[in-house]
């Protein structure tokens, strides 16, 4: 019996509690007649708020300053966001069952991850919930950037949002960089860095305005650099590095690849894809892949500071700081892609090769470009692109070109051992189609009218019509097929759809050519029947649009697009 | 044969219950289990005779009730406030009492009655502004109509 005592006092001493708990809270603990619910732990007045709901915890939070603290919680926080956003989610994906998700925590941080957020330690869950919410209402705030264009400049702007910086390629104001966010969390629209995009041996006159910009998505990240690749008019491309390592980012020109002396007609670069040392270009009908050497990828990656490296950096002629525009006229030789004679001063990125050279006989547009590697290292390089059907309709192509990357510790960083294995084609047309023959496809329904945009994010490709809609096609690739599945018509615009963009996850965002109408898509696992009608949310305007816009990108917290005809830059942002 | 034990309250008041009953405090259980068989009536330090045999009558009612169902399951239930009909009527106390319940539930450890308390609580609260909810738990308002103002505005996506 005096263990039981013992254990009792063990669990519940009257005097030490007592003295521990007013040390600790005295408000809580002071007897107080009138309100017996600050008798409570914090710990039970969780409880108790963890059986509320949104608009209660709003009112709750108001009440008092500790209910206040309790009811921004971010444990009740994390469970709302799980019922609201993570089982829903779950019970769309096919495969993945409420009840497989019911069953554990596992599984559930691997949700998480999937959100990004679970990585990170003391997530505001209260902040990630409002997130989801306002995107899933439509609701944003919307500021916009004074990009200093002029009306009509659309046509030759440039926009890319990457991590939170939004890149920009003028001819008249350059290769500019803003940042989003500062590193307390608040908003901004700081330009950190700007350069210009031509030079001695990159001439205005002689490659054009940009017309294709692309971010390696490789890049970034925890590493202080980030890799835009701009194409320009003529077939010339240029790589730039943003460099954040310093209190004041600067741009370097890394590479410049002359324009091809190809003789057709035209060589306007429309697309560039860029995967950390690949580079996909489509210039004209020529669809090139390069990979650049080894040591191209570590000076991106910031990594090693080898003494090579480090010599070269300090004396890159190319590189060129936030204003300067006159970089050494010895240049001229090195940027010659096809004269290595003067190559041995040791350029900071020695020129890619060609891992495939493709050209097409006819090209129509849109075409876009896709980077991507798979679990096992190989890397996938596709084109997509659209084809017009007899009589009548399109279809929409694909080319998957699959390299096999050994990683050989070769100390040789010259040699490379990515090799292209495979080549395959795929149609969104189905075998047995009978192009003008209405109603025989089993529900197979090609576009009239030739897409305005197409965006391929793997395994989501989306395509945008004039007719108010959106076809969604899923692309199965695997060792042993390439495949797209039948389109499926989305409904929801009410004007022309001239931009669309999908993430890896499913989620998209569409734009009618005159801003009048922008709509988020939730396409993850594809889009079932009875889902159709509530598969995207318009979002909530404010004010007048007017002139044509261009989606630039969305990611977490906002969509950023070039607006007002290129005069400005418009961000979306989710998170107010 | 029915084996009961005893317990003692706070106040010093002796009640006699079946061991089956009181062993719906995971508490009360886990001692049994360390100490085995007692005459001693085992005394509840921090209960008064009123709560416990309010407790008791809770335990005596739900002694059926299938054992507590894994901490993913009752996570989804949490969700809904629904609480069954005679415990709604049982948890119809005043607050001294209902929030002297809470207490001693989390302090025996039982938890499905810990669970019945707090949403009973979490229904008074709901639908409520926060001025109602002041007046129903008798809280002090202690903050500044700036500070008010701030979590207004910061709270405006909340209102649906």
């Amino acid at each position: 019996m005096s263990a039981l005592k013992r254990r009792l006092r063990r669990d519940f001493s009257p005097e030490d509690s007592e003295q521990e708990l007013f040390e600790s809270a005295p408000k809580r603990h002071r007897p107080n007649r009138t309100a017996p619910i600050l008798h409570l732990s914090d710990e039970l007045f969780l409880r108790i708020a963890s059986h509320l709901q949104t608009r209660d915890l709003a009112a709750f939070q108001l009440v008092s300053h500790r209910c206040s603290r309790i009811a921004v919680d971010s444990q009740i926080w994390k469970k709302l966001y799980y019922h609201r956003f993570v089982r829903p989610r779950a019970s769309r994906i096919p495969g993945l069952g409420r009840a497989q998700l019911g069953d554990y925590a596992s599984r559930r941080s691997i949700w998480l991850e999937d959100e990004g957020i679970a990585r990170e330690v003391g997530t505001n869950w209260k902040a990630q919930y409002r997130l989801r919410h306002n995107w899933g209402n439509g609701t944003c705030g919307i500021r916009k950037i004074d990009i200093s264009g002029k009306e009509g400049d659309a046509s030759d702007l440039l926009v890319k949002l990457f991590e939170g910086i939004v890149f920009a390629a003028s001819p008249t104001q350059g290769l500019r960089a803003w940042r989003l966010r500062n590193h307390d969390g608040t908003s901004t629209d700081d330009l950190i860095a700007n350069t210009s995009l031509y030079s001695n041996m990159l001439p205005y006159s002689r490659v054009g305005a940009p017309s294709a910009i692309a971010v390696d998505g490789e890049s970034g990240g925890a590493s202080s650099h980030v890799n835009v690749t701009v194409g320009f008019r003529n077939g010339a491309f240029a790589m730039y590095q943003l460099d954040r390592s310093q209190r004041e980012s600067t741009f370097r020109r890394a590479y410049t690849h002359a324009p091809s002396s190809s003789s057709s007609s035209s060589n306007e670069i429309t697309a560039i894809a860029s995967l950390g040392p690949y580079l996909s270009v489509y210039a004209g009908q020529d669809w090139d892949i390069y990979e650049f050497p080894a040591r191209a990828e570590g000076a991106a990656d910031d990594g090693c500071n080898s003494d090579a490296e480090t010599s070269g950096d300090d004396n890159d002629p190319d590189s060129i700081s936030t204003n300067s525009r006159n970089p050494p006229s010895r240049m001229i030789h090195r940027d010659t892609p096809h004269d290595d004679a003067n190559d041995d001063d040791a350029p900071p990125t020695p020129p890619p090769r060609v891992l495939a050279s493709l050209h097409s006989a006819i090209a129509w547009p849109p075409t876009t470009l896709s980077l991507r590697r798979s679990i096992n290292g190989t890397l996938l390089a596709s084109i997509v692109h659209t084809t017009p059907l007899y009589r009548s309709g399109w279809a929409v192509g694909m080319q998957e070109l699959r390299f096999t990357t050994a990683s050989s510790s070769s100390s040789s960083s010259s040699s490379s051992s990515t090799t292209l294995a495979e080549s395959r084609i795929a149609s969104s047309v189905p075998t047995r189609f009978v192009s003008g023959v209405a109603g025989s496809q089993e529900g197979y329904d090609p576009p009239l009218a030739q897409p305005t945009c197409l965006s391929y994010c793997h395994p989501y490709l989306l395509l945008s019509h004039g007719d108010n809609t959106l076809t969604l096609h899923l692309v199965h690739s695997s060792t042993n097929h390439l495949r797209i599945s039948p389109g499926q018509r989305l409904y929801g615009h009410t004007s022309g759809v001239s931009s669309v963009l999908v993430d890896a996850r499913g989620k998209a965002v569409s734009i009618s050519r005159q801003l009048e109408e922008m709509r988020v898509w939730e396409l993850e696992g594809g889009v079932r029947e009875r889902r159709r009608e509530s598969a995207s949310v318009l979002v909530q305007q404010q004010g007048r649009r007017r002139g044509e816009g261009t989606l630039a990108g969305f990611d977490e917290e906002r969509v950023v697009a070039l607006v007002e005809d290129g005069v400005r830059v418009g961000v979306w942002d989710f998170s107010q | 044969m029915v084996s009961q034990i005893k317990l003692m309250s706070s106040d010093q008041a002796t009640i006699v219950v079946d061991k089956e009953v009181a062993e719906r405090s995971v508490l009360i259980k886990n001692m049994l289990e360390d100490v085995g068989e007692v005459d001693e009536a085992i005394p509840i330090p921090n209960v008064n005779e009123a709560v416990l045999k309010k407790v008791i009558e809770w335990c005596e009612h739900h002694k059926g009730d299938a054992p507590a169902t894994n901490e993913d399951e009752s996570d989804s239930r949490k969700r809904s406030t629904d609480i069954e009909e005679w415990d709604q009527k049982f948890m119809q106390v005043d607050q001294e009492m209902l929030f002297e319940i809470i207490l001693a539930a989390n302090y025996l450890d039982i938890k499905p009655l810990l669970d019945v308390g707090c949403k009973t609580v979490a229904n008074m609260i709901k639908g409520k502004s926060p001025e109602e909810i002041r007046k129903t738990f008798n809280i002090q308002n202690d903050f500044t109509p700036e500070e008010e103002e701030q979590i207004r505005r910061e709270n405006e996506w909340a209102e649906e």
